[in-house]
């Protein structure tokens, strides 16, 4: 039938029906309210679509679009193809995605794990409820009963323009932290579908703004904030006499692309412009000038966050993370270390040897990637660091595992190193270390709420909803043991955390770095006399 | 007459030796086509191992022998899932190993003590279907996201169930000497051929056994297009069998490889 | 997407609120955003909103908060150089609101 319309008539359908998409996911700016603190998390009843309203921008701008290699203009006419096309390819190229699709009993032990879930009701934040979205095409489409007999005898769903709708909203109320996949019988990981379904939403021109935006800037500029190498450098220089001026010691540095330098050193870009993330970065620069570590950051490599992660992407991914590969060829270094941040660590380690390695380049002893972590910690236990810990006195510190990382990957090389690790270096500068409940940490930590591509702006409404479990397990540190601070490893849960604390009705004050912590308590002074 | 119900015998030996046959051989074509293309051939571009993460192979069989023998994830959230769906599990394993005297001329000890239990076990198992069932009735969550093919399967395994338990006692008990008999005979090479040139094994006209046998075969055809395939699923899943030292050993992307 | 109109000339905004095109802005443009807030600009906004324009023109891209604080330390007085001081001036955050006022672009990336 298709065959025998004009491609005229293809095409003003077409915009028809990207007109309908455009006003069906028309931003509307929703009003958040925080729950009030108990301490407690409750399992909320059902509220069928009370999250449908909430849904992220779109990206629009047609110069980044095209360069992303996305429709620049909105849905495209004969999407229908092309998303089957795209599907097709990643159920191909992903194994997790293929196989997911197949075998979840629907036991339902991840019904009550999502943190979207717990704070909004909305049974399609249900792990399962969100995949099975994805399901119900790929029973109609990708099976053999389903192309026989039709989306209704396999419990299938044809393609529309409402279901769109749906993948677009409650793709994007998933911040693919993996807490589902741990009580998954058959670890069944719903990040992986959902970054194939943002990427089959990509392939049709529906692009969501925030993260496209930071991974267009990532691959032209060369950091999410988009800041060039002069304003990297500016910054850079501003910390350096900051840190001289404070300290009154003019040898402490803050190196910018010196050739030959032992290490390179990555972080977010938010750690030289946001705050608290700044404070970290204050705290990496007394480490490396008391151990006497040779180092220097890159404004070729000036960002270790990698947003293609997000999105079944391997190219976006890819191009981000040569950077980081080129400037340490460039640089000579001898090893490569990276800052406090979640999802750059997951890339930086389980992916960067597949994409570019093998790192022979590197000095044979660390052919790894370090996390900032693993650095301090050596220091601390050598004795490398003079450390005062009453300089912390005023704190009684929790920690927050990062999804990301508390998921995803070891450190040093032990199991639970991820969790022991940058415990271990709180508890190295501070006296007063308490965790929050165990249900809320390792291996089982909630998301911050705005991971993996949800910290926009737009997504207000949905983050400080997906902030709840978090805040009642802290609160709840807060009331049974005094907690007064919150120490993190990623930039994204400190932006987050410290938008979400004021939400809640705790000061902004009590999120920082864990670097931020080991910066104050690190005493300077025995390089006196030199 | 004699006629009439020699030709009824022939149809339900027809029919009985048929579908064992193409139970059978949808049951293993099937798996084994979803497990070597769907899962085996599909490459796996990044390592994705999730905590707890062994490091070494040896890690990785043993975090995997915990999710397949205790459910280990799975013990992690509701206690009651996981009693239920283990119980379930296990006690389905224990009747499968049961019945494997129908399959062998000796019986091996092992199998026949577990004939002291078998009521025990099999009342167990349909307890843990029926709290499976009734959970997906009444949790409002897990009602949410249960559909027909959830019952289905569940329903249908009951059945199995049922019917075997059923068989326990005088009044419906086939001839157990018939019975294996006839399976052995159905083990023996040629009888498939024998059954396409319509000459099929003499079955124990027992309309309980053929009914269970029936359900079984119900079973295995939906196997492999169902959920079931997580039984074979299970070991391709990149959570849970890669080992996780992306940084000491370079993982190659299958399409990408550099 | 929105416009608003200042001066006899129609201004687009972005769903943020954020000036579409960054030349259109003026002083009146600031005034006329932060009157929509309930503020009223006063010299030591405008402190605020000059030096993130200057910054601006310099690097493309807004200045860190401590190089804003340190700024206005410099220019107000000690008392007034800290991170509180700003957020009463721009309770949005300095880094978001003011630099909507000052017709910058908003900030992107983990912040």
């Amino acid at each position: 039938m298709a065959d025998e319309k004009t491609a005229d008539e293809q095409h003003s359908e077409g915009s028809e029906a990207n007109a309908r998409m455009q006003e069906l996911l028309k931003f509307t700016k929703i009003k958040p309210k925080a729950v009030e603190l108990t301490g407690k998390i409750k399992v909320p009843d059902l509220k069928p679509n009370s999250m449908l309203e909430v849904k992220p921008q779109l990206l629009t701008v047609k110069e980044m679009l095209e360069h992303l290699g996305y429709p620049a203009d909105g849905l495209v006419p004969n999407w229908k193809e092309v998303f089957l096309k795209k599907m097709d390819e990643i159920l191909k190229k992903y194994r997790s995605v293929r196989l997911y699709m197949d075998i979840c009993v629907k036991c339902g032990a991840c019904v009550d794990k999502c943190h979207y879930f717990l704070g909004t009701g909305d049974p399609l934040n249900m792990p399962v409820a969100r995949q099975e979205l994805m399901r119900k095409v790929y029973r109609r489409y990708f099976t053999l009963p389903g192309k026989l007999f039709g989306s209704r005898f396999v419990n299938g769903a044809d393609l529309s323009e409402e279901l769109l709708v749906m993948w677009y909203t409650y793709y994007y109320q998933c911040s693919e932290c993996r807490r589902c996949s741990v009580f998954c019988p058959y670890g069944i990981d719903t990040a992986e579908i959902t970054m194939a379904a943002r990427e089959i939403l990509n392939s049709v021109g529906l692009v969501q703004k925030y993260m496209h935006e930071i991974i267009f800037k990532a691959q032209t500029i060369g950091n999410n904030l988009g800041m060039q190498s002069s304003a990297i450098v500016n910054a850079l220089e501003f910390v350096q006499d900051d840190l001289q001026e404070q300290l009154e010691m003019d040898d402490i540095r803050i190196p910018v692309d010196e050739v030959g330098a032992d290490v390179l050193f990555v972080t977010p870009s938010a750690d030289f412009f946001a705050s608290p993330h700044i404070e970290s970065l204050y705290g990496y620069a007394k480490v490396f000038h008391q151990a006497g570590i040779s180092w220097t950051m890159s404004t070729h490599a000036s960002e270790g966050g990698n947003f293609g992660l997000f999105i079944h992407n391997y190219e976006h991914m890819k191009k981000i993370n040569k950077r980081i590969w080129e400037a340490a060829r460039d640089l000579k270094v001898k090893r490569v270390v990276g800052g406090e941040c979640g999802h750059m660590w997951r890339v930086l380690c389980n992916y960067s040897n597949t994409m570019w390695g093998p790192f022979d380049y590197l000095d044979p002893n660390y052919k790894r990637p370090q996390h900032i972590c693993e650095l301090t910690l050596d220091l601390l236990k050598r004795g490398a660091l003079k450390i005062d810990k009453s300089a912390n006195e005023e704190f009684t510190v929790t920690m927050h595992d990062s999804c990301q990382v508390s998921r995803a990957m070891e450190m040093g090389g032990m199991p639970d190193g991820q969790y022991e690790i940058p415990r271990a270096v709180i508890r190295g500068v501070c006296h007063k270390f308490v965790d929050m409940p165990a249900e809320t940490i390792r291996e089982r930590t909630f998301c911050c709420g705005a991971g993996q591509g949800l910290l926009g702006d737009d997504m207000l409404p949905t983050r400080v909803k997906g902030a709840m479990p978090r805040m009642q397990a802290y609160y709840r540190a807060k009331q049974e043991s005094g907690v007064n601070f919150v120490a993190l490893i990623c930039a994204i849960c400190k932006a987050q955390l410290s938008k979400m604390f004021p939400t809640y009705g705790l000061p902004m004050e009590e999120v920082g770095g864990v670097h931020q912590l080991v910066g104050r308590a690190i005493v300077l002074g025995a390089k006196e006399g030199v | 007459m004699n006629g009439v119900m020699n030709g009824i015998k022939f149809m339900v030996d027809m029919y009985v030796s048929g579908i064992v046959y193409a139970a059978l051989l949808v049951f293993v074509a099937g798996f084994l086509y979803k497990v070597y293309f769907g899962y085996y051939k599909t490459p796996q571009p990044l390592k994705i191992p999730q905590t707890p993460q062994p490091t070494t192979l040896g890690g990785v069989i043993i975090r995997m022998a915990g999710d397949v023998f205790f459910f280990r994830s799975l013990s992690k959230g509701t206690t009651l899932l996981f009693m239920a769906g283990w119980v379930f599990h296990f006690m389905f394993f224990l009747i499968l190993i049961r019945h494997i005297r129908y399959f062998v001329s000796s019986v091996p000890e092992f199998v026949s003590a577990l004939g002291n239990g078998a009521m025990g076990i099999a009342s167990l198992l349909m307890v843990a279907l029926i709290i499976l069932f009734v959970r997906r009735l009444i949790d409002k969550k897990v009602n949410y996201v249960s559909s027909f093919a959830d019952y289905f399967a569940l329903a249908l395994i009951m059945g199995i169930v049922q019917t075997g338990i059923m068989m326990h006692y005088e009044k419906f008990r086939p001839n157990i000497v018939e019975v294996k008999a006839f399976v052995l005979d159905l083990m023996s090479l040629k009888s498939p051929f024998l059954t396409m040139i319509m000459h099929p094994h003499s079955s124990p006209g027992n309309s309980l056994f053929i009914t269970h046998l029936s359900l079984v075969a119900a079973l295995l055809i939906y196997f492999p297009f169902s959920k079931l395939m997580h039984a074979g699923g299970y070991f391709f899943s990149p959570t849970r069998n890669m080992i996780n030292n992306a940084r000491e050993v370079r993982y190659i992307n299958p399409w990408d490889k550099g | 997407m929105r416009t608003i109109e200042c001066a006899g000339k129609k201004i687009e905004l972005d769903e943020d609120g954020y000036l579409t095109n960054l030349n259109d802005w003026s002083d009146d443009v600031a005034k006329l955003l932060s009157k929509e807030d309930n503020l009223d600009l006063t010299d030591a906004h405008w402190e605020v909103i000059n030096f993130l324009r200057s910054y601006y023109q310099q690097y493309q891209i807004a200045p860190m908060i401590k190089i804003l604080v340190k700024e206005i330390k410099k220019t107000m007085g000690a008392d007034k150089g800290n991170t509180k001081y700003l957020y009463q001036l721009f309770p949005d955050g300095p880094a978001k609101q003011a630099c909507r006022y000052a017709g910058l672009p908003k900030p992107t990336g983990c912040v």
